[in-house]
């Protein structure tokens, strides 16, 4: 159970004197998934970090399953820019990180990180330090730490920017597949529409900084690549996308 | 072994130097380096004791000092609060020199351990503080929204982030204060006390035994590179990610 409410929700960091977010509105029920789309500095990590109980917002309600979100909660896995994983741990370390946070005893939280470990196929790695990486592997392990913890819900925050395109295509598939396995309820940041199409039931569509919303686009067609579906719907965001630029001197 | 090779040739660099300006001048204030070894070992009977009271009361000065310093340095390096109150004080006392003290240090504590290990415990404290509370406020953001999206609290925030994220600056600061802790020492043995190489330098020189000056310099100047190496030994096995 984990449904996520964002009602008209705005924030503005102390001393700017514009919002960064808002106010946005959109409902990810349990289970679902949702891409959230939009130019660099448009709000997309304030977002997340709102939905993480990290930051709390000056107007609107941020809610799970009906509460409203105050602090971090611990069934929510929130994955950084850029993984967030600790350069002082070693993947084993930081795939538990939750877990030993969450009070449990190291044995069980390192056995439980050792299973997500191996289910993503980073066994062999699980003693190196996160700068011994690749950044597919770096993201897999932060995956690791959100299945170790039970997440019901998961918050990605450009998970695969840092991916050249074979790795991407990979990891957008193990993202897609994990959702499916694990029921948990998905929120991706990306710059990319095909990667927004493949990955969110719905796209939300945010426009230039002060990040307003732009439009909330169901997709059937989630999954998918290169369908006639995700080509057409790809063509309709992209309009939205550059309706909700700002002019250029004609 | 590199570093051992290093350290071998830099040696032999410097005793070909020493010899150069040695007999360059002919003065007795600067004997030869095969006289000044020979006097090392000759005199190691006394040199071994004296440098052990001076290795106990350095080391005791700069754990104390760096310990009771973490604490407070972190946390005024991660609250804008605490910062506000303490910034001013740090920027008053951390410049003064604190060997001045030593005179009030020696009426109050005597001429035993406690003023030598107070005095550079003291030093240690404030460049352990400074730099704590620098390093503090410079952790990447990043590495704390991880682990407080985790809902870990301000402890494990400071268990798992604060503490290693600037373990490295520490101890670099510390090491860099190894010269600096040991001309202190030097200082006070040699001002006041009856023991430790620096009282035993100056005991030499004031009987112009020149001889046994430079076999304590040459052990005060081992003690250096001992504490130094010990330290980077230390930083190596605790800072294995880098
Ligand atoms: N800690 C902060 N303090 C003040 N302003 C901030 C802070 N973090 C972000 N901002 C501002 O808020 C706005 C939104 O930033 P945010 O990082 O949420 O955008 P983003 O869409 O994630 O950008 P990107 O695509 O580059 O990651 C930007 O104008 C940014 O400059
Ligand atoms: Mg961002």
């Amino acid at each position: 159970m984990s449904e996520l409410v964002f009602d008209a929700v705005a924030y503005r960091y102390d001393n700017a004197d514009a919002a960064a977010v808002g106010p946005v509105s959109f409902t990810v029920g349990t289970g679902r998934s949702l891409a959230i789309l939009g130019p660099s500095g448009c709000g997309k990590s304030t977002l997340l970090q709102l939905a993480a109980g990290l930051l709390h917002p000056q107007d609107g309600r941020v809610s799970i399953d009906g509460a409203e979100l105050s602090t971090p909660r611990k069934n929510t896995a929130y994955m950084l820019q850029n993984y967030g994983l600790l350069p002082w741990k070693t993947v084993l370390e930081n795939a538990a990180l939750g877990l030993i946070i969450a009070g449990q005893p190291r044995i069980q939280a390192y056995r439980r990180a050792t299973e997500a470990l191996a289910r993503l196929g980073l066994d062999a790695v699980a003693q190196a330090w996160p700068r011994e990486l690749s950044g597919g592997m770096r993201q897999r392990v932060a995956l690791a730490r959100a299945l170790a913890t039970d997440a019901d819900l998961l918050l990605a925050d450009e998970p695969l920017s840092a991916l050249d395109a074979l790795a991407r295509e990979d990891a957008q598939d193990l993202l897609l597949q994990l959702w499916c396995e694990e029921g948990y309820t998905q929120v991706v940041v990306t710059h990319s529409v095909e990667e927004a199409l493949f990955l969110g039931q719905r796209v939300l569509v945010l426009g230039p900084a002060p990040g307003r919303q732009v439009a909330l686009v169901d997709n059937p067609a989630v999954g998918t690549r290169d369908t006639t579906a995700t080509v057409e719907l790809a063509r309709d965001v992209r309009a939205l996308l550059k309706g909700a630029a700002p002019e250029c001197a004609a | 072994m590199k570093r051992l090779a290093g350290y071998a040739l830099a040696v032999v660099a410097l005793v070909a130097l020493w010899w150069l300006v040695a007999s360059l001048l002919q003065t007795p204030a600067l004997p030869s380096p095969l006289t000044a070894f020979n006097a090392f070992f000759a005199e190691l009977p006394a040199l071994v004791p004296a440098a052990g009271v001076s290795l106990v009361r350095i080391v005791a000065a700069m754990l104390g000092g760096m310990l009771l310093a973490l604490p407070p340095g972190l946390a005024i390096g991660r609250s804008k609060r605490l910062d506000t109150i303490a910034a001013p004080f740090l920027y008053l006392l951390y410049p003064i020199p604190k060997v001045v003290f030593l005179p009030v240090l020696l009426v109050l504590l005597g001429l035993g351990n406690a003023p030598k290990i107070v005095l550079i415990g003291v030093v240690v404290f404030f460049q352990t503080l400074v730099t704590a509370r620098d390093a503090a406020r410079n952790i990447d953001a990043q590495y704390l929204m991880s682990v407080r999206s985790l809902g870990a609290s301000r402890m494990q925030t400071a268990r798992h982030v604060v503490v290693p994220a600037t373990l490295p600056e520490v101890f670099t600061a510390l090491r860099i204060n190894v010269g600096t802790a040991i001309a202190i020492l030097f200082l006070a043995e040699s001002i006041a006390g009856t023991s430790g190489l620096g009282y035993y330098i100056v005991q030499a020189w004031g009987m112009i035994d020149y001889h046994a000056m430079f076999a304590g310099i040459i052990a005060m100047a081992l003690l250096g590179v001992i504490i130094y190496e010990a330290l980077a030994l230390a930083e190596r096995a605790l800072i294995r990610w880098r």
